[in-house]
């Protein structure tokens, strides 16, 4: 396993893309490529080469699930671990968004502190399951 | 939620994350018009999400749920329910712009 140091986010409240910012460079040291729709992450993912995708759920256009549907018709893009973002916290939402081939799920209001931690975890874990 | 910026890490970084934090209440008057305003139960529910959504993170967690309970309501159509929510969530704006981030 190589080591997580591209973080593309996808989100299109821009406060939640500042506050994900602010967490993942200056906390988690990671490189980050902000993005505010999902069309916007399909056109500029082949050229970040993201070790891990985080995925709003709920977005105008392309949803997080869309999104990811059409990531996973990429070969260079199959691989890449997935984290979807949502403030949808039922047990029965999180399995759905499990069964779409996420490597975890993150609930909002989340914790910036933390959440570098999670992510590490979550990529660590997707990297695992991901089939060939 | 209670963050523990304030265990471990730098000074810049606290300094950072309370810009961010005053970028945020100084937004708050903005969203709410954008709630009170909003023309289709739709629009105000998709801010109602977007500001209990964002809310917490930035440490304002009782502002979040207030905004949650709204965005319930606002979903479900409930009229005078949702009218109370609003002016609940709106008093708590009040009560952060005014507290600031010293809150």
């Amino acid at each position: 396993m190589s080591e997580l140091r591209r973080v593309m986010c996808v989100e299109d409240d821009p406060d939640i893309r500042m506050i994900l910012e602010f967490s993942l460079t200056a906390l988690g040291a990671y490189e980050v490529c902000l993005c505010s729709s999902g069309q916007s992450a399909l056109a500029q993912a082949p050229g970040f080469k993201p070790d891990l995708m985080l995925l709003d759920v709920m977005m105008p256009g392309l949803t997080g699930p869309q999104t990811l549907a059409a990531l996973r018709t990429r070969q260079d893009m199959k691989k890449v671990p997935v984290v979807f973002l949502t403030a949808k916290a039922m047990p029965d939402e999180i399995a759905e968004l499990m069964r779409h081939g996420a490597a975890g799920v993150i609930i909002k209001p989340f914790d910036p502190v933390k959440l570098p931690q999670e992510l590490l975890m979550y990529w660590e874990r997707g990297c695992g399951v991901l089939p060939d | 939620m209670a963050f523990s910026l304030t265990d471990g890490l730098s000074l810049a970084t606290r300094q950072q994350f309370l810009a961010l934090q005053l970028r945020y209440v100084a937004g708050l008057n903005a969203r709410w018009l954008e709630i009170s305003n909003a023309l289709a139960p739709q629009a105000m529910q998709r801010k109602l999400h977007q500001l209990a959504g964002s809310a917490g993170c930035y440490g304002f967690e009782r502002l979040g749920q207030c905004a949650a309970a709204a965005e319930i309501l606002a979903s479900s159509g409930a009229g005078v329910a949702l009218t109370e929510a609003l002016v609940v969530l709106k008093a708590e704006i009040d009560l952060v712009r005014s507290k600031g981030v010293a809150g």
